[in-house]
């Protein structure tokens, strides 16, 4: 029974279903995803609370999936667990040896109490730290789902700017689920960076295949970015397909660690 | 002092929100922003304090973007002081009404820095917020999951009650919970904003030492949960240093309902559930598309 300070729409969102139906009740659950970093210094922090909890105001049980991907697109590792009340997950790449220096975090959070009447996706938080400093971290959300579907992603973020003495590294993935077996390179991006004078960089990044993912040393593949962008705002413009959404851009000077999704 | 609001009943216009924090003097707060619309736009940076009013001395700074230009603004250098606590509200609108600014896809980010530290947060823009008529069947249900609390660190949370009505005038209440990794909570005192004000919500200051004890039993972390209905917020979460009371990383919250709301992999749900389990599924698929719009124009399929 739903408690008095339940959302009225998650409420109506929740439908009985028994016998073979009821069953399959969490595999409407299709995740988020975010990037974990576990090297040069750096570690993943993943937070996952049961928010059904704070939705149903009530005793809401949920179970919890985390796939972890190396950067060639296989699954690393795998966890799984069950929510009890508000009950807060913390994983921690320092603890899972199995991973690739970076790759994709797929969580899914998942409704083991009644069904909802629709598939649904998963808001979950990581912090990137350095082990050995306490005062330098990152805080990043959760993002959309990779899906079994082809399709064009252009986006224009802007807002950027560079920290002096700092490099820069973008994580980028792909999107695409479908089975690898028979399936190619579906993944292209273009990056484009346009500097306060609207003067434009841009790299082709390597075809990728599904649920791979790249982290881009930018000074490294991009000569020049560090005096095209200088130290004023810019822009980044990304005309991809089959990107996973969206990608992260961190900056580091091997002490401080700053960054967000684009 | 409140003729700043007459900007917010103009036609077209967007909002970032965002967080002042300037404590000590080496404590830096910087907002920037692309102008990617073909148009001439014009940005005005409001600084509050934390009940919504404009500081004292402090003339909002207006300024005009010419197309593809960029504007980095530093609030204490505007504030001139460097001990202020607050909010921003950066409006922007377009030069000439009469043109279409286009506000999908628009970007801000602030920054806070100090000798030690450095975090940075992306914000997209809210067309309307808090509009009469719309926000009374809006909730709000806010959770942050990163809370810690130990000798070094601690957590702050931030809500902005803001709105896009020059006429808004609501004070608005929350009751914040508390809970460890294991799901014990607590409930904390009521807490009130008033209207185009800020709440800066410390852990440590609304839970005491039973919250901090609550979290010692886990490590010293756990979530922190806030719901209210009648108004929605942005809002920011940071960790904070004790000692120098730099804020070292942060995240704006994610509304938990909005689990349900994501398109494309919602609406592909099936397809994704299957075909990563089953060889060649891309030509499969391609193949019975083709099927489908075997004999039809391009225009029908």
């Amino acid at each position: 029974m739903p408690g008095r300070n339940s959302h009225p729409i998650f409420v109506k969102k929740m439908c009985d279903r028994k016998g073979i139906i009821g069953r399959f009740r969490d595999i409407l659950s299709v995740g988020g995803i975010s990037y974990y970093i576990k090297s040069e210094g750096i570690q993943t922090r993943i937070y996952i609370y049961n928010y059904f909890h704070l939705l149903a105001d009530e005793n809401f049980k949920s179970k919890w999936e985390v796939n972890l991907y190396s950067r060639d697109g296989k699954i690393a590792k795998k966890l799984t667990g069950a929510f009890e009340e508000g009950e807060t997950v913390v994983l921690d790449t320092a603890e899972i040896s199995e991973l690739d220096d970076f790759g994709v975090i797929h969580t899914k959070i998942k409704c083991a109490h009644g069904m909802f009447d629709q598939p649904y996706t998963t808001t979950f938080f990581n912090e990137y730290y350095r082990p050995d400093s306490t005062n330098h971290g990152v805080f990043a959300h959760s993002l959309g789902a990779p899906a079994a579907i082809h399709y064009t992603y252009n986006r224009y973020s802007s807002g950027w700017s560079l920290k002096s003495g700092f490099r820069p590294y973008m994580l980028i993935g792909s999107g695409c689920k479908f089975n690898k077996i028979g399936h190619g390179k579906c993944t292209r991006a273009n990056l484009t960076f346009i500097n306060y004078k609207k003067e434009k960089m841009s790299l082709e990044m390597e075809r990728l295949r599904p649920m791979e993912s790249r982290r881009l040393d930018l000074f490294a593949i991009l000569p020049g970015l560090e005096g095209h962008l200088s130290d004023k705002a810019f822009s980044i413009v990304i005309e991809a397909e089959n990107l996973l959404s969206k990608p992260y851009f961190y900056q580091t000077d091997a002490k401080f660690l700053m960054g967000e999704h684009l | 002092m409140n003729d700043w609001k007459k900007i917010l009943d103009s036609k077209q216009k967007c909002v970032f929100n965002s967080y002042i924090h300037l404590k000590k003097p080496d404590h830096r707060t910087s907002f920037s922003y692309v102008n990617e619309n073909p148009i001439r736009e014009i940005v005005t940076a409001i600084f509050l304090d934390s009940n919504g009013n404009i500081p004292e001395n402090y003339e909002p700074f207006t300024c005009e973007l010419d197309p593809g230009e960029v504007i980095k603004i530093d609030a204490g250098a505007l504030l001139k002081r460097d001990n202020f606590v607050g909010s921003s509200m950066l409006i922007i609108r377009p030069a000439d009404q009469n043109e279409t600014m286009i506000i999908k896809n628009k970007d801000s980010v602030s920054s806070w820095s100090s000798p030690q530290t450095s975090c940075e947060i992306g914000t997209a823009a809210f067309p309307s917020l808090n509009m009469k008529g719309v926000k009374e069947n809006q909730s709000y249900y806010m959770f942050c999951s990163g809370v810690t609390s130990d000798e070094k660190k601690k957590t702050q949370i931030v809500v902005f009650n803001h709105s896009t009505d020059s006429g808004y005038e609501d004070e608005v209440e929350f009751s914040p919970k508390l809970q460890n990794l294991k799901g014990k909570s607590l409930i904390g005192k009521n807490l009130k904003v008033k209207p185009f004000g800020v709440m800066i919500l410390d852990s440590d200051e609304v839970f005491g030492e039973e919250g901090r004890n609550l979290l010692a039993e886990t490590s010293g972390r756990g979530s922190l949960t806030m719901f209210h209905r009648g108004h929605i917020f942005s809002s920011f979460f940071f960790h904070v240093d004790r000692e120098t009371e730099n804020l070292i990383c942060g995240s704006h919250t994610q509304p938990p309902m909005g689990v349900f709301m994501n398109p494309v992999a919602l609406q592909h749900y099936w397809l994704t559930s299957i075909a990563p389990t089953v060889p060649f599924s891309s030509q499969i698929v391609s193949l019975l598309r083709k099927i489908k719009y075997y004999g039809k124009s391009p225009d029908n399929s």
